[in-house]
């Protein structure tokens, strides 16, 4: 591990730094060890990344389905151990059953969404960070773990696709 | 000879149609987002002796009058309060119902206009979306004090007891629990994602307790493609979920009303009715605290013509829309013929209730179709901000008119009565007034009011391409 490196480079523009992730490519350099960091959201086809897959979709949905069961467990449930007789409807009457489990349903959906994002994103995280504040000033960073043995060549690529500055990374507070 | 002829006439005209659009479309006006950083976190420390004394005189009023008036209530009883059989909702539940439908203004700004993928809306969301978390904990604070024994509100959640009493899920207050409750945290949560990296703007431009506290709140973002991966996937989600949330809540509000058996109250078209009605205050109020937003905290370059034009337009179609399901309404009780129906819609037309009523008219239809139809209103922020306050008073009068004015009468006539708000819940709705803008002006000083990443990503879609003689606004799919 003590022969690896971690180069941090920030670009102004997009098309640079798509350059620089094709030539990062032909050396060798794998897709994965390479972290792109910005102010928006580039797409990956944008940048000729590889699409990421992401389970948050499957967490909405089992979000949903465990809201329809809570939603379940009150309407039908509760009526059950705790008879009460309104106005002549049954014990689970249909209409006020079926408002109810859409707004548990909507509410975990909501909430499980919102954990989920949290939990895939590793949030909240307050250590030390590989970062710049440049970023959120529009810059486009790249972060690049290679071989020590490679750092040159990597520099080199990375001048000659303009990047603005490049650095040995640092971990450091946000 | 005649194409340098063509030419030499050409540019100028294109120089100055190009300036043109630049100056009124925010997208096509780009600046480097260092410069855009900055004006936002400037707009946040703006804060001179006017503006704490205006804070310092909402916080006496939200003191006094919501606060001081709600614990008066408490310590003498609901008595202190105008309600008395027969009308026993009055101000609390106008208020209740006004800022609910106030806080339908950031669902339907945001999500709405997120889901179209209109994008005029990027620099303006923020204020939207604010203004519905803070109108819904306003609005929540009234069913408190409506209740009376505030402190006995866990006993609408269900949880095991000895009592062996549960909720009862059939009744429509239980609806409105579940509905605001869900409407209350998705649309905080949808307040906060957008607004993740913006706060690690924040933390980046600050220092001291503002750097604290912006690192505390950025939850650690950096901007990598698995976090906004992950954080615009799940913003989609909320839009298309908090968009049927929101409907179902001024739904069930209004059905508050229509599953009782009082007369001008049991109507199936109370559901879209009280929903046009919300969005229509919600929009308008939006005009207001984006007239107050831009002027108070210069933010003019993000907060232009443009989208008080929008607005107007917005507004003048839902003044159409709340009119129509208005006479609807008015339109089957009056040609129904029964006896009360025609006594209630009398006490409107001629009696105590037409002061309210003829208010809500005048400024839910007249003024705004006299006024809205011309586009130099619409481009004029200060007269706009004008038309929306009196939309806000219309639907306050509005609401005011359905809640007190048909409870009392009803088909027995020994039953029938009147209302007069004390001076206690005069006070505490004056006060919730000022608790909002209170709640709204602190917040708006700690929260950047701009996503300035949103504008960024609209700024790069938008260019000003050539077609013929002339350059348009030509917009590219970023997904």
């Amino acid at each position: 591990m003590s022969d690896s490196t971690v180069l941090l480079a920030t670009y102004r523009e997009l098309d640079h730094t798509a350059d620089a992730l094709d030539s990062l490519r032909a050396l060798g350099i794998a897709d994965s060890d390479i972290t792109l960091m910005s102010s928006v959201p580039y797409s990956h086809a944008m940048l000729g990344r590889p699409a990421m897959k992401t389970v948050l979709p499957v967490i909405s949905l089992v979000s949903a389905i465990l809201g329809f069961g809570v939603g379940l467990f009150y309407t039908v449930g509760t009526p059950t151990l705790y008879p009460i007789s309104v106005g002549g409807q049954p014990f689970v009457p249909g209409p006020p059953t079926a408002l109810l489990l859409y707004e548990f349903t909507m509410l975990f959906l909501i909430v499980g969404t919102f954990l989920g994002m949290m939990w895939i994103n590793l949030f909240p995280s307050y250590g030390l960070q590989y970062f710049t504040k440049r970023l959120t000033d529009g810059r486009i960073a790249l972060l690049i773990h290679c071989q020590a043995d490679q750092e040159a060549a990597m520099r080199a690529v990375l001048e000659a696709t303009k990047a603005e500055q490049i650095e040995n990374a640092e971990r450091r507070p946000l | 000879m005649s194409i340098e002829m063509t030419v030499s006439h050409a540019l100028p005209l294109e120089d100055s149609h190009e300036e043109e659009s630049r100056k009124r479309h925010l997208l096509l006006d780009p600046r480097p987002q260092e410069e855009m950083n900055q004006m936002v976190m400037d707009s946040m420390h703006r804060t001179g002796v006017e503006f704490w004394i205006v804070m310092a005189v909402l916080a006496v009023l939200a003191l006094g009058g919501f606060l001081g008036g709600w614990l008066y209530q408490i310590r003498f009883g609901m008595g202190v309060a105008g309600i008395r059989k027969p009308v026993f909702w009055g101000v609390y539940i106008t208020s209740f119902v006004f800022w609910i439908g106030i806080s339908h203004s950031g669902t339907f700004v945001s999500a709405i206009l997120r889901v179209f993928k209109v994008e005029w809306r990027r620099s303006i969301t923020r204020a939207a979306e604010l203004m519905t978390s803070t109108s819904l904990l306003v609005a929540v604070a009234f069913l408190g004090i409506h209740v009376g024994r505030t402190w006995r509100g866990y006993w609408i959640v269900p949880y095991p007891n000895q009592r062996t009493l549960w909720p009862n899920f059939h009744s429509p207050f239980l609806w409105d629990e579940m509905a605001i409750l869900s409407y209350f945290i998705g649309s905080s949560l949808y307040l906060l994602l957008p607004l993740i990296p913006d706060l690690a703007m924040a933390r980046d431009h600050s220092e001291g307790w503002r750097y604290k506290l912006y690192r505390i709140l950025s939850l650690g973002w950096r901007g990598t493609e698995a976090e906004w991966r992950n954080l615009t996937l799940s913003m989609t989600v909320f839009a298309f979920a908090i968009i049927p949330v929101m409907f179902s809540v001024h739904t069930i509000v209004s059905w508050d009303f229509a599953m009782t058996r009082v007369i001008g109250w049991h109507s199936s078209i109370f559901a879209p009715y009280f929903i046009v009605g919300a969005i229509y205050s919600g929009v308008s109020a939006v005009v207001n605290i984006l007239f107050l937003v831009r002027w108070n905290m210069k933010l003019s370059y993000f907060v232009r013509e443009e989208h008080f034009e929008a607005f107007g337009k917005l507004m003048l179609i839902l003044s159409f829309g709340w009119t129509y399901f208005f006479f609807a309404d008015l339109l089957t009780e009056w040609y129904g013929g029964e006896a009360i129906g025609h006594t209630v819609l009398d006490i409107q037309f001629y009696g105590q209730m037409h002061p309210f009523w003829t208010i809500m008219v005048v400024c839910n239809i007249v003024i705004p179709w006299l006024t809205l139809w011309n586009r130099k209103v619409r481009r004029t922020p200060i007269a706009l901000f004008f038309v929306a306050l009196a939309v806000n008073v219309g639907m306050f009068m509005e609401r005011y008119t359905i809640v007190t004015g048909f409870l009392r009468r009803s088909r027995l006539p020994f039953n029938w009565g009147t209302y007069q708000p004390s001076i206690v819940e005069v006070g505490i709705a004056v006060g919730s007034v000022a608790t909002f803008l209170l709640l709204y002006g602190l917040l708006s000083r700690v929260i950047p009011m701009i996503p300035v990443w949103e504008v960024r990503e609209g700024q790069l879609t938008h260019v000003l391409r050539r077609f013929g003689r002339t350059k348009v606004t030509a917009v590219s799919e970023w997904e």
